[in-house]
């Protein structure tokens, strides 16, 4: 469990979010939204101590994040990039680095590691890409593979930052699938997204960030009735019934 | 691919000790090598000049294309190296400095070269880290760090002109000359850090993947980054100290090799390190026989050949990535 209270992040002489209290639970999949620089990946980085925080509290497990090493929180916490780097080294490679936070020293992949790193990239549909080189797969296969990485690290807490970015609409819904069944699995799942209609339909939870602060941070249903996304984004967010739940969509 | 590597630094080596102003049969070279000929003028040019000459190469071209595969490694730029981003030539400095200063204390040579290329690395870094610099303005900022070290240089060898005997050779870089009593300090810094470079290739791999990644992955990228570049200063300043400020090595064996074995970096660090001792060795050799019984430095020879080469990488690969 990852429990942010009062944080405040930003750069040196920029406060981006203030007064952030949330709680990323097992479990659970929650769903960051918020306009353009509205500090969604400001606030996934400082989760996981990739910038520092300008202010208040981030516990993972109950410790502060800044008594953990980088190789603990790294144990604890994965985190898909929105930024990557297409490296020319094979897929599989990449994966078996998700057990880097794991090496005794000195650092050589054991079996176990490659088996896990196997096992992962079964889970995110990779599999068959194993032996391809990054630089020659398509965006959906690089990011599928970034994603079997972030899985071969094997930890309770799972930060995706905007990974349905390029994607077509079935690999999209694919990435949703498997937030899904990472939570089921008992995992805290987080991700960044931009697509509101995606967002409502995945989370358990949804966080509204603007205008510097967390203004929302609860379920779907609750935030459609709060008509505050109509608020922060300026438009008008509507929804039908269909035989699957909710369908939303906005004008 | 790198038992074909491992077999041309064979046959480079064997070409490099038996061909030259005097050519030395194979079955000679056998006997002087196992101590058969003692006090025959064969025996003597293949102690006291081939030997270490070839030796010199292979650790030289090793030792720099390892240090550019490093550097272009952790500063994620293509077209950083070495020679260009002032490691070479702070070790040069600090090597002219360390001759005039104690022209007799030539175990420190490597010490001091190595200080001086720790200097250029660092300042570099330092520079990448202040100010975010972009990839771009990083290399700018590697020339002219680069061009002061290179005027200290000139300085020191304009006030104490014999600080540098033979300095034109040291500029362009050249082999000529070379005592097993000057290699032996550089090699017992070379042979080190090559098998750290290699221990460290997990690391270089995470950084490929750019630096949020692998934080989150357990890497601390500061110190990763700082452990790497000063492994690649020990190598360009040990190589700096006995072979001089030779260029293209550690910009091009890294590109070449990448073509060839893909950015894996365990891979990437072997086949550069024999790529390099290859390329020096056989630039050295054809700087030894083209005009015979001229020599010219193998800083021309390399350039000669590298140069076009680099151009021809450039022009092919252009609109693509390089790194």
């Amino acid at each position: 469990m990852i429990e942010l209270k009062d944080l405040q992040v930003g750069y040196p002489g920029r406060l981006v979010l203030e007064h952030v209290s949330l709680t990323f639970r097992p479990g659970q999949v929650t769903v960051l939204v918020g306009p353009n620089g509205s500090g969604k990946s400001t606030l996934i980085r400082t989760v996981l101590a990739l910038q520092p925080k300008l202010g208040g509290d981030i516990l993972i497990d109950g410790a502060p994040v800044e008594q953990l090493s980088p190789r603990a929180l790294a144990q604890k916490a994965a985190y898909l990039a929105q930024s990557r780097n297409v490296p020319n080294i094979t897929a599989f490679r990449m994966v078996l680095h998700g057990r880097f936070p794991y090496l005794p020293y000195p650092r050589r992949y054991r079996p176990e590691d490659r088996l896990l790193a196997a096992q992962a990239m079964e889970q995110a549909d990779a599999a068959d890409l194993a032996d391809r080189p990054m630089t020659e797969l398509s965006g959906g296969q690089r990011q599928k593979v970034y994603l079997a990485m972030a899985l071969a690290q094997d930890t309770a807490a799972i930060f995706l930052d905007e990974p349905t970015t390029y994607l077509d609409v079935a690999h999209q819904l694919a990435v949703m699938e498997m937030a899904h069944r990472l939570a089921k699995q008992g995992k805290a799942v987080a991700l960044a997204l931009h697509d509101l209609c995606l967002a409502m339909g995945t989370a358990d939870c949804l966080a509204v960030l603007s205008d510097g602060m967390l203004c929302a941070a609860d379920t779907p249903e609750e935030i459609y009735r709060s008509g505050i996304l109509n608020r922060v984004f300026g438009i008008t967010l509507c929804r039908v019934k269909t035989e699957k739940g909710w369908r939303y969509y906005y004008e | 691919m790198l038992p074909v590597l491992l077999v041309l630094t064979c046959l480079a080596a064997f070409l490099s000790i038996s061909l030259g102003a005097v050519s030395v049969p194979p079955g000679d070279l056998w006997r002087a090598l196992t101590g058969q000929l003692q006090n025959t003028p064969t025996a003597h040019i293949i102690h006291y000049a081939r030997l270490p000459r070839t030796c010199g190469c292979l650790l030289a071209g090793a030792a720099l294309a390892v240090s550019g595969v490093i550097i272009q490694n952790v500063l994620s730029n293509p077209l950083a190296a070495p020679n260009i981003i002032g490691v070479n030539s702070g070790a040069g400095l600090m090597v002219a400095l360390s001759c005039a200063i104690a022209p007799t204390a030539a175990a420190y040579v490597p010490v001091m070269a190595f200080l001086g290329a720790l200097a250029g690395v660092l300042l570099v870094l330092l520079i990448a880290e202040r100010t975010g610099a972009s990839r771009f303005t990083l290399v700018l900022a590697g020339v002219a760090v680069s061009s002061i070290f290179s005027a200290g240089i000139d300085a020191v060898v304009t006030f104490v002109p014999e600080a540098l005997n033979g300095y034109s050779d040291f500029r362009i870089g050249g082999l000529s000359g070379l005592t097993m009593a000057r290699l032996l300090p550089a090699a017992w810094v070379i042979l080190p850090a090559l098998t750290a470079a290699l221990s460290m290739a997990d690391e270089m791999d995470l950084l490929l993947l750019g630096r949020d990644t692998a934080q989150s992955l357990g890497l601390s990228a500061k110190r990763s980054r700082l452990v790497l570049l000063t492994i690649s200063a020990a190598l360009a300043g040990a190589a700096v100290s006995f072979s001089g400020l030779l260029g293209f090595v550690g910009l091009i064996v890294p590109h070449i090799m990448r073509r060839l074995v893909g950015e894996e970096s365990r891979l990437l660090t072997a086949a550069s390190a024999l790529g390099g001792a290859v390329l020096l060795t056989l630039c050295d050799l054809a700087a030894r026989i083209l005009f015979l019984p001229y020599e010219l430095p193998v800083g021309i020879v390399l350039a000669l050949a590298g140069g076009p080469f680099f151009i021809w990488l450039l022009l092919w690969q252009r609109g693509g990535r390089i790194l």
